[in-house]
């Protein structure tokens, strides 16, 4: 038996190539139960269709501080993950962003106050990234780092979801590129 | 002694005896609750993040705290924590050992930890040579277990520097969970869990 975590006949009989160690998230390896949906969780969606909610914010105009974009939700769906994309990113002068996610329909709010875009989701950040002064990490993590939930979460259809995207301080000029938030899941 | 939030309710398989009779009638522990008498409460999840009032750095070292109190509508399970901060691509002059954080649950006095953590063993960085990235909720601190914040409590966190900060810099401690609600989506009754599980420790 090699050491290979792709060996099936690690797994004791099982049949066909499938991970001994069941799910394996690269970036945290043994540890990687930890940081996504147990197996409770995970029942709810297997064998369910794969489906992304893109927030596309539209550009920001001079001396603009914040942008909004609402997606509406068109069948059941499973909130598993979430990725933040800033291609345009935000100049240096705006210093950092922070969001606000929100069912406009209930008016039930996904936080508690705006909240730092970073500690949101994983922000992957493009081109402009690495803006020396900026709030925006260099390199970005784009999605080979998503933020995924612990406890899945179903939406139901009809709910209007909106997200308002703040900046510290005015866009010097605008910003052409648009930003995009990306919710990840499953529909039911 | 320290009293933790636990939602739980008497368990429906044995009553709360903790012990069942099998069908030719000997005892057995129930195995629906290992004997404890107590089951986990059925509960509804609500995707939710709390995020605390952000942390002005200064140039100078320093401490500050800030708190937070939570909704009074419902408990809160946590399931992992994130520190962001606005001098996302190294701004700090130094490393992200020289920043500290203590966070405390008030409403219980539990401290989640002895001393103050490195911010590296809090949230996730990156340390280069320009100082620390926050990775934030790329790579989030994950409780395997989570803590349950109960209605109203009251978060504390307290950051220490010991380094030098560009001033108009802000850090912001994000705590990522669900809210709990019943089933049918109405508020938990957590006084009548409660009571039930005085009342058995009492027995």
């Amino acid at each position: 038996m090699s050491g290979s975590i792709w060996d099936h006949a690690r797994m004791g009989g099982a049949v066909g190539k499938r991970h001994a160690l069941g799910l394996w998230d690269p970036r945290h390896r043994l540890a990687s139960l930890a940081f996504v949906p147990p197996v409770s969780e995970r029942k709810k969606i297997a064998g369910k269709q794969r489906f992304w909610l893109v927030f596309n914010f539209p550009p920001i105009a001079a001396y603009a501080t914040q942008v909004n974009a609402g997606v509406t939700v068109t069948a059941d769906w499973w909130w598993t993950d979430t990725i933040f994309n800033l291609p345009g990113g935000p100049n240096s002068a705006q210093s950092s962003a922070t969001l606000m996610l929100y069912d406009a329909k209930s008016g039930t709010r996904f936080m508690n106050t705006t909240e730092l875009d970073v500690n949101f989701a994983a922000l992957a950040s493009g081109q402009l990234g690495g803006v020396a002064g900026s709030g925006f990490p260099a390199g970005g993590v784009t999605v080979k780092m998503p933020y995924f939930e612990r406890r899945i979460t179903l939406l139901r259809a009809g709910t209007q979801l909106m997200a308002r995207l703040h900046f510290a301080a005015a866009a010097t000029g605008g910003v052409t590129d648009p930003e995009q938030l990306v919710l990840g899941g499953y529909f039911d | 002694m320290l009293s933790f939030p636990t939602l739980t309710v008497t368990c429906p398989g044995c009553r709360g005896r903790g012990i069942v009779m099998d069908w030719l009638g000997d005892v057995r522990i129930c195995p629906r609750c290992g004997g404890s008498g107590r089951a986990p409460m059925r509960v509804k999840r609500a995707k939710f993040d709390y995020s605390l009032p952000a942390f002005n750095f200064t140039a100078n070292p320093s401490t500050q705290s800030q708190q937070l109190q939570l909704d009074d509508d419902a408990p809160f399970e946590m399931t992992a924590f994130s520190f962001g901060s606005t001098s996302g691509n190294g701004t700090f002059a130094g490393t992200a050992t020289g920043i500290l954080i203590q966070l405390s649950d008030l409403s219980t006095g539990w401290q989640f930890s002895n001393n103050p953590l490195m911010i590296s063993n809090f949230a996730s960085t990156n340390v280069s040579a320009g100082g620390p990235t926050f990775l934030g909720a790329a790579f989030p601190a994950p409780l395997v277990a989570p803590y349950i914040w109960m209605p109203s409590a009251t978060v504390q966190a307290t950051l220490t520097w010991s380094l030098t900060v560009l001033a108009q810099y802000v850090g912001q401690v994000t705590l990522k969970g669900y809210k709990l609600y019943a089933p049918d989506g109405s508020l938990l009754n957590l006084a009548a869990g409660q009571q039930a599980q005085q009342e058995q420790q009492a027995a």
